[in-house]
């Protein structure tokens, strides 16, 4: 029995799913709040602590993909997911290089730049060792992402040294939905953009449009059009 | 107990009513255009949920993903059913790894993770999954569950799975015979409507049904009778008890009985953790960084 089907990408001529949901399955491309990008890059080269808040498929991982991009090749990067932990974070841990010499005389790196997926889990012990490895120049700076403000309570000492460095990822405006979706699969005329415009009104949070976009062109490519068309969107709503 | 080779007698090499999928090489009956839908899903790099009651056909459609992806090393199947509860999904993915994999410390990438049963995954398993799907370590995923709703999913895995929910239902009286005959090869060992009765036995799961038809066959060929009554094929099923082990108790490494504490199930052989909350902690700590208990008093 065939279950392998030729898929309606590859017939588009794509070799992966365009609308991948993949935090920074493109990896050049964040499409969104261009101020928060900057701003948070500004505060992790100066040396700052940043605190970014995003809903569920706003795009937090993508922009910490995008930032290790913007510092690849200086290895002074650590990106560390929270979620992964089973105990207390050793921090010390994730500060000796990868190479074989630092890992057997356990030589720590200075001014690394931290970015702290997922730190809602963080507890006030984990927060004090980040905070003294902050102040020793251990960690040049540091970002903390999570969903929701609330569901970490900070420490007095981080309050602090973030300041006023709190960032809101947002859901996209039609333009820059539209940019997301073109700058997966190009300007093509099988994709129009009134359909963008009305995949936008259904959600508007980054994921739940690639999704979408993603099932839509499935539809009608499986039904043969050569444009995706309402019809099309309106399979979607079903 | 049944006799393990009662399919001999009747002339058959291997048990042609096995239960454990995994040991069949039957064609795919049911399910043919959901299983097109999964392979669509894996390789658009999807995360999926399979739901469906016990006996439906969950882990049929499983092995028919390992069949298509299979062979190239890159699907990892795990019934969590069959290991403990404590199992640490990291640690399965990266250590499963080749001898060079391991010394080089390089991760695999673009896998296939199959997670059968997973009632029992935990949400802090749920969370280290969704950190290897982000990463692009696993390239899809597939859970199966009887109800998905139950699942102890984070709320952020829940939004990736998003509406990629496949329902299962119980099959229909008409497959399970058409399924029956076609593993007994056409052969007339059991007319339809017996098979339609012992189905009515065994609460709508094929597992259940496969394996009550193997005690009814079993009872022909020691009796060496052609035919059975009603009432004789409700005295054996009730006769025999369920002999399924549920595993997910103990743990993976050692066998040895989990503690239940504060959601963690934690092995105390194997593992070093608080007994107030359950929280894994490194042997020299003297306060528990998650309840703040002492540990010294603990000991």
């Amino acid at each position: 029995m065939k279950l392998d089907e030729t898929l309606w990408y590859q017939q588009l001529g794509y070799f992966n799913n365009p609308f991948s949901i993949k935090p920074g399955a493109f990896h050049d491309e964040l499409v969104g709040p261009q101020e928060i990008i900057t701003k948070v890059t500004q505060i992790l080269s100066e040396g700052g602590v940043c605190f970014v808040i995003g809903e569920y498929g706003a795009g937090k991982t993508t922009l910490m993909k995008r930032i290790i991009g913007q510092f690849k090749g200086e290895k002074k990067v650590i990106y560390y997911s929270c979620n992964r932990k089973e105990g207390l974070i050793d921090f010390n841990s994730l500060l000796i290089g990868k190479n074989w010499f630092t890992r057997f005389f356990k030589v720590k790196s200075e001014n690394m730049i931290l970015l702290l997926d997922e730190v809602q889990d963080l507890n006030l012990k984990e927060q004090e060792d980040l905070v003294e490895l902050y102040r020793e120049k251990k960690f040049k700076s540091i970002a903390l992402i999570t969903k929701d403000k609330s569901d970490i309570q900070l420490s007095n000492e981080l309050i602090l040294l973030i300041e006023n460095n709190f960032f809101q990822m947002r859901n996209l405006s039609l333009k820059e939905a539209i940019n997301l979706v073109r700058s997966r699969i190009g300007p093509n005329d099988f994709f129009p953009d009134r359909i963008i415009r009305s995949i936008h009104k259904l959600s508007s949070n980054p994921r739940a449009i690639l999704e979408n976009c993603e099932d839509v062109c499935r539809y009608a490519i499986q039904e043969g059009a050569k444009e995706v068309d309402i019809k099309h969107f309106k399979a979607l709503k079903k | 107990m049944i006799k393990m080779d009662w399919y001999k007698d009747l002339g058959y090499k291997s048990n042609p009513l096995e239960v454990d999928v995994f040991k069949t090489n039957f064609e795919l009956l049911m399910y043919v255009e959901k299983a097109k839908e999964l392979v669509y899903r894996l390789k658009a790099g999807n995360i999926v949920v399979i739901e469906g009651p016990a006996g439906c056909g969950k882990s049929t459609l499983l092995k028919e993903i390992i069949k298509e992806f299979g062979g190239k090393g890159k699907v990892i199947y795990v019934d969590n059913k069959k290991i403990g509860r404590n199992l640490n999904i990291e640690k399965l993915l990266v250590g499963n790894q080749s001898f060079w994999r391991k010394k080089t410390g390089k991760k695999p990438t673009g896998m296939i993770l199959l997670l059968d049963n997973v009632n029992f995954l935990s949400e802090k398993n749920t969370e280290r999954i969704k950190y290897f799907y982000d990463q692009d370590y696993l390239r899809g995923i597939v859970f199966t569950t009887d109800i998905y709703s139950k699942t102890k999913f984070s709320d952020s895995m829940r939004d990736r799975i998003g509406r990629r929910l496949i329902k299962l239902k119980s099959p229909s009286e008409n497959d399970v015979v058409m399924i029956t005959h076609a593993r007994l090869n056409n052969d007339s060992l059991l007319e339809s409507d017996t098979i339609r009765f012992i189905y009515s036995l065994s609460n709508k799961n094929l597992k259940k049904h496969l394996f009550n038809c193997q005690l009814v066959l079993n009872y022909l060929v020691e009796n060496d009778k052609s035919e059975i009554k009603t009432s004789q094929i409700i005295s054996i099923i009730q006769e025999q008890e369920n002999v399924e082990e549920d595993l997910t108790q103990t743990c993976y490494k050692c066998n040895e009985n989990l503690v239940h504490i504060n959601n963690n199930w934690r092995c105390s052989k194997c593992e070093n953790y608080c007994n107030k909350c359950g929280l894994i902690i490194s042997a020299d700590e003297e306060i528990c960084y998650g309840c703040g208990a002492n540990l010294e008093e603990e000991k």
